[in-house]
């Protein structure tokens, strides 16, 4: 199950992640992505359109659940803050839009942390202490609509400002920057962040019915009833599933429910934490 | 506490209680907003991760401040209840905040003054008593000392004898009333669960043996005090470990001099409960003996029954049965 989709922009950002995760390029994608195991990757392209293209199309490729984590890591123009620098965005907000977004972190992360600024073309001014990037906001609406809000952010990496425009950012350069930090990207941000995702995404699988109701014929509605009462059932049994075999005694589908039921308050309440 | 980020809505910076709380964290995040609303009540936020890392919001109460309390919750007549914050430092899995809320950030409303003055005119409209219940969305005292909650409104409750205050609590955090003189129409209620339930559901919160000598302290110092076994919880040898809990509380709390106790039973709506197990699908409370009865999950009848006759009976042999209050309306 894939646990982590990651978007930049540029090709020559997304090149350095490509080396650093070891993923493979996904053949006949129509955008440019990348893959290994429980990791995708896509260049979108710049700006907010591309992004929010790009962040519909890898949720629907991967399937990724909501427990997935998605992180946008690219470049970004800052007032003052020295190329190089790796910064989170805890709010964003879109030059002329009025709607703002606070990506709340479920980690501590010795990272930096601000504010950032979604333009639709180079910025030049730098009147803000902000960021300035062309995906931004973009990102955090489209990724929030397929994962919980906590596990969507953005991740910058300054390259421009008022003392040195974007015209010596070459390819070369842009992949560097994002080669130096992705140590960081992943060890302050990435990494906790899967780890605090990881209970969310081991509660939510859900259980193999398939054996009971290729056995049994349940309505819709106690096909409902049997998941809830299965989950009841791993959960006071720290995880182990029933075993439809032992319920071959059940003509029909709600005696299975039944027998499920009594097998769940028959164990003793709360004994397994005690 | 450790406060990573603070969101201060645009109106809230003008209020002393923003700079004072502002100027506990000097190294947290400051993050203006418009409105705490946009952030808290925003679809698609996960409560259980946010409970980790909770933020801190500042903001100010709109709309009424002063509400009527729901019809089984109650000490007297006249019933309300205030919020002067949303969510709480413990996390225990039968809280229903999970349910409610989408947001687990802590909201702290820094207009004390305009819940000050709405707790007055319902006071004015009720010449022979009320009570106001400070704990519904929150714990009462657990973040005193940023909030100074107690701080401010005992001198408004000490001008009000006819209205009652409840602080309701699971927290050690009673310096500040400590360093005043008690106030007869104010009760210190502290929640307690068996040693079972305690230890399997209620996350960071204090060790009862701590709070039962803060509830000592209280008593000792002239306040009146109260026992909330509510919500009690079924477990294995239900009966022996709650009859274990009363021994430890009336071993040091002087029974005959108790404001009140109260007994009541795991019960909530369904919607809220959903939304908690969806949360917890692994959580073996929500798993077991319970039952949905016109829309409210609690445990089956009889057994909620059984729970709370055997409680207080066990309570009787130490508190008058005049101040023992069962939530189910039995007695």
């Amino acid at each position: 199950m894939i646990r982590l989709c990651l978007v930049t922009a540029l090709p020559s950002e997304a090149s350095p992640i490509v080396d650093y995760f070891r993923l493979s390029p996904v053949k006949d994608a129509p955008l440019r992505t990348w893959r290994r195991d429980d990791v995708a990757l896509v260049a979108s392209g710049v700006g907010v359109a591309a992004v929010t293209v790009a962040v519909g199309f890898l949720a629907g490729a991967t399937g990724a659940p909501r427990s997935c984590a998605w992180v946008n890591v690219g470049i970004a123009g800052h007032s003052h803050l020295p190329r190089g620098s790796v910064v989170v965005v805890d709010r964003c907000a879109r030059r002329g839009g009025d709607r703002s977004w606070y990506p709340s972190l479920p980690i501590r992360t010795a990272l930096e942390r601000a504010g950032c600024i979604t333009v639709d073309a180079v910025e030049t001014a730098f009147a803000e202490d902000a960021l300035y990037d062309m995906e931004c906001a973009g990102f955090l609406e489209a990724a929030a609509r397929f994962a919980w809000l906590d596990l969507v952010h953005s991740v910058k990496i300054v390259s421009d400002g008022p003392d040195r425009d974007t015209r010596d950012l070459d390819r070369n350069t842009i992949s560097n920057l994002v080669a130096a930090a992705l140590p960081r990207i992943d060890g302050e941000l990435i990494d906790p962040l899967l780890a605090s995702a990881t209970p969310l995404a081991l509660d939510s699988v859900p259980p193999d019915l398939s054996p009971w109701l290729s056995r049994w014929h349940f309505t819709v509605s106690n096909a409902h009833r049997l998941r809830e009462v299965v989950d009841d059932y791993v959960a006071v049994h720290d995880g182990r599933m029933p075993d439809p075999a032992n319920f071959a005694v059940c003509a029909r589908a709600a005696d299975v429910l039944t027998r499920l039921r009594q097998q769940v308050d028959a164990e003793p309440a709360m004994a397994s934490r005690c | 506490m450790l406060i990573d980020v603070i969101y201060v809505e645009r109106e809230a910076r003008a209020y002393p209680k923003t700079h004072e709380v502002l100027a506990r964290f000097p190294r947290a995040r400051v993050i203006e907003c418009d409105r705490h609303g946009a952030l808290f009540n925003r679809a698609g936020q996960n409560f259980r991760l946010q409970k980790t890392r909770p933020a801190l919001m500042l903001a100010v109460k709109h709309g009424r401040p002063v509400l009527p309390a729901p019809a089984e919750y109650g000490l007297g007549e006249n019933n309300y209840y205030f919020s002067h914050m949303l969510n709480c430092l413990y996390d225990c899995r039968y809280c229903f905040l999970q349910g409610i809320y989408r947001s687990a950030n802590y909201v702290l409303y820094v207009n004390y003054d305009t819940f000050a003055d709405s707790i007055r005119e319902h006071a004015a409209q009720h010449p022979r008593g009320a009570w106001f219940y400070s704990g519904y969305d929150c714990d009462s005292l657990a973040l005193e000392p940023v909030t100074g909650f107690a701080r401010a409104f005992l001198p408004v409750f000490e001008s009000l004898p006819g209205a009652n205050l409840e602080l309701r609590t699971k927290s050690t955090q009673v310096r500040s009333l400590l360093a005043r003189e008690p106030i007869d129409n104010v009760v210190v209620a502290f929640s307690f669960t068996t040693r079972v339930a305690g230890d399997a559901l209620e996350h960071r919160v204090p060790d009862p043996d701590r709070r039962i000598d803060a509830m000592a302290a209280l008593q000792a110092h002239g306040w009146n005090v109260g026992v909330r076994f509510d919500p009690v919880i079924y477990h294995e040898a239900f009966d022996d470990a709650f009859a274990a809990l009363c021994e430890r509380v009336f071993s040091r709390i002087d029974a005959s001099r108790l404001h009140s106790a109260c007994v009541g039973a795991f019960r909530l709506p369904r919607d809220f409960f959903k939304r908690m197990r969806r949360l917890y699908p692994r959580e073996r409370l929500f798993a077991q003996h319970l039952e949905d009865e016109d829309g409210m999950i609690g445990y089956r009848r009889e057994l909620e029954r059984a729970m709370l006759d055997g409680a207080y009976d066990r309570l009787t042999r130490y508190v008058p049965p005049a101040a023992i209050r069962r939530m189910d309306g039995a007695q």
